[in-house]
């Protein structure tokens, strides 16, 4: 028992001071331009973009094959090409702008303690969210 | 029940249709269902197991980039315990009034919440308001955030008022990324809730058992009844950093509440008493971990298990005639343990579909013999937004 207890602290410490000075990833590039802050308490920088908003951070899905959607898939095949100028970027819509502003308050939407807390625990205990996405006016 | 429930889905359907014209109609409407089965239902030594269903609608409008309107439903069905079937319904406003990039960031809620259950538990159908005003301050020159706010919620049971409770909760928070990535967060609170306490308490001969002394005959409204206040105390600090070997971020969490006024009773209904919301007011200390992965491709891993000390608060049952109190203080040591697999599909580029699946595993050990159990449960849930 008295190894074990010597033990745990020395272990926290290690995991504490295991090189993260920076916030370079391993293969050297930028984690990302945001500061380091973890208010949801996944252990990951809560700033990580996300692009098509599934959970999982770009930096996480590139190196995984990215897929085309099934959607995009089938535009491609009879789409000959499109040309860049044609599109019009939206106007932001309120829905837009409220995920970016409801991200900037989650670290204060979800509290671990009180008497109703009870034994939350697990992933819906973590609280946070990074919003929704919207296009044109209609947020899906 | 099912009336209500028509009445919820017609004002909801009816507020799409009527939304759904707009040609800047702000809508989102989330959607979610889940399975669930477990071998415990009732987290106690009957182990009697069941299956049941949720689901659960979300109507949000966006009338304002600062606010959103949320109106939703949801019920739950049994295919054992009918008398737990439930409807719900959810009525809520959130306002963030500051900006983006402000070091000052305000959110504010008022939401209201019916839930109406099986005829059979018809004693548990309840209303409830919740309101909440928290702040952060995250200046710009430092690691370090700072909030703090005021939650009070009042739930009302009309046909069971002595379930009646209202909270408050004073809440505050410190969060600090130190060494690189390392953060530490500390979260405190005081929590205040009205409660009817019994203080006199005597032993009867004849019941061989302690019971609750009145005036003859048994009178529930006697003076020996005190309304009071239940106060707790509460500090929870946790540890998080990313694990970039495993692609994964670990989270240690350390919790300790402590009830301020412990030497007081209170009344407590004991039919249907999972319903009852004084069932779980407890002091003690838990500590657990929970590790979140994305080193499975196109997946999120997330598992933990957690321990817990606790020792609930006494409480007396109470029916018609008599009140009675168990002379075995519920101490309990629980373990929990869990592993959630999450598959996000892309449908196109707005539209994500999210399957879940969870696997969780309880085991308590208590002084009261009755709440020695353990428990699997497998829960099978889809979500998404439209």
């Amino acid at each position: 028992m008295n190894r074990i207890t010597f033990l745990i602290p020395l272990m926290f410490l290690a995991l504490v001071l295991t090189p993260s000075l920076c916030y370079a990833t391993d293969d050297g590039t930028v984690e990302s331009l945001e500061p380091f802050v973890d208010l949801d308490g996944d252990g990951f920088n809560d700033n990580l973009d996300d692009s098509n908003g599934d959970g999982i951070p770009d930096r996480y899905s590139s190196t995984q094959q990215v897929a085309e959607t099934v959607v995009e898939a089938i535009e491609d095949i009879f789409v000959l090409g499109n040309d860049p100028g044609s599109f019009i970027t939206p106007e932001p819509s309120n829905c837009s702008v409220y995920g970016k502003l409801k991200f900037t308050v989650r670290g204060i939407t979800a509290w671990r303690l009180g008497l109703d807390a009870g034994d939350s625990f697990g992933p819906e205990s973590q609280g946070g969210g990074t919003g929704t996405h919207c296009v044109g006016g209609v947020c899906y | 029940m099912n009336r209500t429930g028509t009445l919820l889905a017609t004002a909801l359907v009816s507020l799409i249709l009527g939304t759904s014209g707009s040609t800047r109609a702000e809508v989102a409407v989330d959607l979610g269902i889940k399975e669930i089965y477990t071998n415990n239902l009732r987290k106690d030594s009957s182990d009697y197991e069941d299956w049941f269903t949720t689901r659960s609608v979300a109507l949000k409008v966006y009338p304002l980039s600062t606010i959103e309107v949320s109106l939703g439903y949801d019920d739950a069905v049994y295919r054992k315990s009918n008398e737990l079937n439930s409807v719900g319904g959810q009525a809520s406003i959130g306002f963030v009034p500051t900006s983006e990039h402000s070091i000052l960031s305000v959110y504010l809620e008022s939401r209201l919440d019916l839930r109406y259950y099986h005829e059979d538990s018809r004693d548990n159908d309840n209303r409830g308001v919740h309101l909440s005003a928290v702040a952060d301050f995250h200046p710009p020159v430092l690691p370090m955030s700072l909030r703090g706010g005021v939650i009070f919620s009042s739930s009302k049971y009309p046909r069971s008022d002595d379930l009646d409770k209202e909270t408050v909760d004073l809440v505050g928070g410190l969060n600090w990324v130190f060494l690189g990535r390392n953060s530490l967060d500390i979260e405190a609170g005081a929590s205040f809730a009205t409660a009817t306490f019994l203080d006199t308490l005597g032993y009867d001969t004849q019941k061989e058992e302690r019971v609750v002394i009145f005036n003859h005959p048994y009178d529930l409204t006697t003076p020996d009844q005190l309304d009071g206040n239940l106060r707790m105390f509460s500090v929870s600090p946790r540890y998080s950093r990313p694990l970039d070997f495993l692609q994964s971020g670990l989270s240690i969490l350390y919790s300790y509440q402590k009830i301020c006024n412990i030497r007081r009773r209170f009344i407590q209904r004991p039919s249907q008493e999972s319903l009852s919301p004084w069932v779980s007011i407890w002091e003690g200390w838990s500590i657990g971990f929970e590790l979140k992965s994305y080193l499975v491709p196109r997946m999120i891993v997330t598992t933990g298990s957690t321990y817990w000390d606790k020792e609930y608060y006494s409480t007396l049952g109470a029916n018609e005639n008599s009140v009675w109190i168990s002379d075995i203080v519920r101490m309990d040591l629980k373990r929990r343990t869990f592993l959630t697999l999450e598959r996000p599909v892309t449908i196109d580029t707005d539209h994500v579909l999210k399957p879940t699946l969870t696997v969780d595993y309880t085991n308590n050990t208590s002084a009261d013999p009755r709440y020695t159990y353990t428990d699997w449960s497998v829960t099978l849930s889809l979500s998404t937004t439209l």
